[in-house]
């Protein structure tokens, strides 16, 4: 045995004869007994033998940043799911070996490592904290006493720890390892989802970042204020605002007493193959993407309509519009502002303009390499912005087939995307918990809200455009003050939320929930009022420009 | 030196696997690394399946998000797992860990013979889950605890003000309205026909249209396979438990009662459709009676203001007969037995000796059969009952 000779090595080179011969006894007897019975024997062993070598290694500072980086490009490699977890050692190894270096003495490499690696730890404080500490005579401040005298315990899924384990073996990082077993203390937890989303790098200088966003809420042609950070935009369709307008001012006022009335649109024998549903602004139009990869477009206002079958060229009446032209399924769809134009993105990675007047598909947007989950219309339209698998989200314009912007620093794919109500500010939602607003026009990252303890997938901004409710997989909903940076209240409810509207005035916020139910909550997410149906999980929920709610959804009843 | 892994996979697997390829003898060592690396390319590609899941806005993890994750990982597509039905596995009877999928065995002649209708297209359907926040009762909704609420508030509303509703049907619902009728006037898809009426709750606003149509259609014809069709469609619909036929009883109870005492059919079978409408009439009265409480007095009525006129037909008769038998031996006992006496000598017994004797006899059969019902509940009764029919009776009842 490896370890052993190590051993002997070392009490060899002590002169300590007698323990030798003890240990030599002892060997020979012990492996006599059937060693193989016992488990986690393997693990003792290379700990054993990793350690000594460990010892042997720590003079070296070359070491200590080979490790540290060796860590961090092999928890890049780990599958997704694992690499939130993995990642949460991240920042106590790195203080730890810091602390190691300036304890024995290796100042410069100690800085040279500080230097390079502080931007992977996530606690600001602890890091102002450890810059002080320079010099072998600093460990003695209480907080360092503190780190040494207490196990830091990490709450990981079993899986990654034996992951870790096998990493630490495979490339015999034995420094690692002293880390591990001295200072950390990593319990397996039975709930493999952790609660606090991981950041990265410039993601945490982003989370303290105190300047303001210029949230107004309008969109003006020359909105000097914005400097270089205004969208460009094509005149505004006159005919649109005043329809808009009209349509507004025959809204009727929803407060906590004073409820909306709401249209429920199912499915009929969809067969589960249907994924999405989106609803035009005035609640008259309603598309569905499916599994086949096709697009159904009801228009409640024609309910017969004229459809022309492509492939034989025969006209019939039907009572949806199929729009046929993706090769997988849809997965996102959305309206433009005049419901004229529909874009809808789908499993086959591409994104597709079509027209509802023509019926047919005008652009085909490539640019994502995996599919798209999610995209969304501007508020004028011209503008709408995707989420993918890819992890990044992208801005386009509808009369250019390339992305204008890449939106990427999520560390999972981006669920939902929506845009501010001035058009300036992009908001995503991810499966690594986090919710961003991006900055259109100059592509940063411009705030972080690591608030969701699960992956978010949907968004809405308040009317006031200085809030952004968001809704989780577990059913919680939150609103987050964007300059605050704080969450303001939240509301619990069930199953994953879908999809979230506001009534005109921002008093209602409906919520869509995957479990069969619509909730109605005031402003500050209190409950008003639940809704259940029977058995149509809600895919979108729209309050119209006259604060009438229209939701959807497939009717999975069995027949 | 291995790491000991939470393995869910068994090693066994891999020997399998790689027996498979014709791989013999793999080392213990290859074997496990095999099975980190496997564990890992599964972990991945459910991990991926749950986000398409999830992303399809679904909970159940179905064989196509596995099929799309294989896709997305650039594996293999494997074919042979539809994920439109769940797929059920069962053991081998004499291998624990051998698991093979639980298939129906259809028998390739029935099917090739059985005619398949292609599934239903998607449709919309819309209907109002609040009205200015009060829940409507209508069958789309959860209405258990809404009902009370409603009446409360509209109690001191005593003017309402109801407008004239026109309602249109759907395209749907005139397709299924046109279906229903052919099915009717053809005996297509009869079975399909009467599962729907029986069993669909959305079809409350073809109900008037379904029920004129019938009623109409009763009266002009005298087809017993068409008023037989009819007669069945009617009750499936009136029996319906999600529909409330209520405000249609007064198309539906005469349409139904024609059929079991019309004197102008005579076709043969005649005697077991009146027979089996019968039974539907009383099986409506039964569901209704909580609307109307003499709705079953005032059919009985009907039937024995039948018995005690001697002019009409002996087919008549018989329907009358089978309409009180329908309604149980309580209501044969208090009704028809307290006939029996002026009934069997003044109006049976001159006619079983007349020309149609024949169809006087089956009259004869209906009694009997009614009077077993009692005697079956109270054998007490039998020996009141043997002078009206002797012998007959006790033959029967055997």
């Amino acid at each position: 045995m490896e370890s052993e000779k190590v051993i002997f090595s070392y009490l060899k080179s002590r002169g300590y004869k007698t323990t030798e011969q003890s240990l030599k006894g002892e060997v020979k007897n012990a492996t006599k007994l059937d060693l193989s019975q016992s488990g986690p024997l393997p693990l003792c062993e290379v700990a054993m033998d990793e350690l000594f070598k460990s010892m042997h290694d720590a003079n070296n500072d070359e070491v200590y940043i080979e490790t540290f980086r060796t860590l961090l490009e092999w928890i890049e490699t780990v599958l997704d799911t694992y690499k939130e977890d993995l990642q949460k050692i991240v920042s106590p190894i790195f203080q730890y070996l810091y602390l190691h270096m300036i304890n024995r003495n290796m100042l410069e490499s100690a800085s040279v490592f500080f230097e390079e690696f502080s931007q992977y730890h996530s606690n600001k404080e602890e890091l102002k904290e450890l810059k002080g500490i320079e010099k072998p005579e600093d460990l003695d401040s209480e907080f360092v006493q503190n780190l040494f005298s207490h196990k830091c315990v990490i709450l990981m899924n079993k899986y990654s720890i034996a992951l870790l384990m096998s990493f630490i073996e495979s490339s015999r990082l034995g420094l690692l390892l002293f880390i591990i077993n001295q200072h950390l203390d990593l319990q397996a937890s039975t709930d493999s989802q952790s609660s606090v989303p991981v950041l990265l790098g410039d993601d945490v200088a982003i989370l303290h970042d105190t300047s303001n966003l210029i949230l107004i809420p309008v969109i003006e042609k020359d909105m000097k204020i914005f400097k270089d950070l205004r969208v460009p935009f094509p005149a505004v369709d006159p005919d649109l605002q005043e329809k808009v307008n009209s349509e507004i001012s025959q809204k009727t006022d929803l407060s906590e007493n004073n409820l909306p009335s709401i249209i429920c649109h199912s499915a009929l024998n969809s067969n589960n193959s249907m994924l999405c549903l989106e609803i035009s602004v005035e609640g008259t139009v309603i598309a569905a993407g499916f599994e086949d990869s096709s697009i159904r477009v009801w228009n409640l206002l024609r309910p017969v309509q004229v459809w022309k079958n492509s492939m034989t060229n025969e006209e019939e009446l039907r009572e949806y519009i199929q729009l046929i032209g993706h090769s997988e399924a849809v997965f996102c769809l959305s309206f433009s502002p005049n419901t004229q134009l529909l874009i809808s993105g789908s499993e086959d990675c591409t994104i597709r303009l079509w027209s509802l007047i023509s019926n047919s598909c005008l652009v085909v947007y490539r640019h994502h390499p995996f599919p798209v989950w999610s995209v969304t219309f501007g508020p004028m339209g011209h503008y709408f912005a995707s989420g993918s698998f890819d992890t990044t989200a992208a801005l386009w314009s509808t009369d250019n087939i390339e992305p204008l912007k890449i939106y990427s620093g999520h560390l999972s794919d981006v669920i939902v995307v929506k845009f501010h109500p001035n058009i300036h500010y992009l908001a995503t939602g991810s499966n690594d918990k986090t919710i961003r607003i991006w900055e259109v026009a100059s592509g940063n990252c411009v705030r972080i809200f690591i608030s969701h303890a699960a992956a978010v997938t949907a968004l809405i901004f308040s009317k006031s455009g200085k809030e952004i409710y968001s809704g989780d997989e577990s059913g919680e909903v939150q609103k987050i003050d964007i300059n605050e940076k704080n969450c303001i209240s939240k509301i619990k409810l069930q199953g994953r939320i879908s999809s979230l509207s506001l009534s005109q005035e921002g008093s209602l916020i409906a919520c869509g929930s995957e479990s069969n139910a619509l909730t109605l909550a005031n402003g500050d997410l209190n409950l008003v009022k639940n809704y259940p149906t029977k058995k149509i999980p809600m895919f979108a929920v729209n309050f119209t420009l006259r604060n009438l709610l229209v939701v959807g959804g497939p009717c999975l009843l069995e027949n | 030196m291995l790491i000991v892994f939470p393995i869910i996979m068994d090693k066994k697997i891999v020997a399998v696997a790689c027996e498979n390829l014709g791989i013999k003898n793999i080392t213990s060592d290859a074997s496990a690394t095999l099975i980190n690396d496997s564990e890992m390319r599964i972990r991945q590609v459910i991990g991926l399946a749950i986000n398409f899941m999830k992303r399809s806005h679904r909970s159940q993890l179905q064989s196509k998000d596995i099929k799309r994750a294989m896709k997305l990982c650039g594996l293999d597509n494997i074919y042979g797992f539809p994920s439109s039905v769940p797929l059920k596995y069962k053991n081998l009877p004499n291998d624990e860990d051998a698991w093979i999928i639980d298939d129906a065995e259809i028998q390739l002649s029935e099917f090739l013979t059985s005619k398949i209708s292609p599934p239903f297209d998607v449709s919309l359907h819309s209907h109002w889950l609040a009205i200015n926040g009060k829940v409507p009762n209508i069958p789309e909704n959860h209405t258990e605890n809404v009902v009370e609420e409603e009446i409360k508030e509209n109690v001191p509303n005593d003017k309402i003000l109801i407008g004239n509703v026109t309602h249109q049907l759907s395209l749907q619902q005139q397709l299924y309205y046109n279906t229903i009728l052919e099915s009717l006037q053809t005996g297509k898809k009869l079975q399909v026909a009467l599962d729907s009426l029986y069993n669909d709750s959305s079809i409350t606003q073809v109900v008037p249209y379904l029920a004129r149509s019938f009623y109409q259609l009763v009266f002009e014809s005298n087809s017993l396979e068409l008023l037989d069709r009819a007669m069945k469609m009617l009750g499936a619909l009136a029996l319906n438990p999600h529909l409330n036929l209520e405000p249609y009883l007064h198309q539906i109870i005469p349409t139904l009662l024609s059929g079991v005492v019309r004197t102008n059919l005579l076709e043969e079978g005649h005697w077991v459709f009146r027979r089996n409408t019968a039974d539907i009439v009383a099986k409506v009265c039964e569901k209704y009676i909580q609307y109307y409480d003499d709705l079953k007095a005032r059919v009985i009525q009907l039937y024995v203001s039948v018995l005690e006129d001697p002019s009409k037909p002996a087919c008549t008769h018989y329907g009358a007969i089978q309409g009180i038998n329908a309604f149980g031996a309580q209501t044969v006992k208090t009704v028809l037995v307290s006939l029996l006496g002026e009934y069997i000598p003044h109006v049976l017994e001159p006619r079983l000796r007349s020309q149609d004797s024949f169809m006087w006899n089956q009259v004869k059969g209906a009694l009997i059969e009614g009077c077993r019902k009692v005697v079956k509940e109270n054998p007490a009764a039998y020996s009141g009952l043997e002078e009206f029919f002797g012998n007959e009776l006790a033959i029967i009842e055997s």
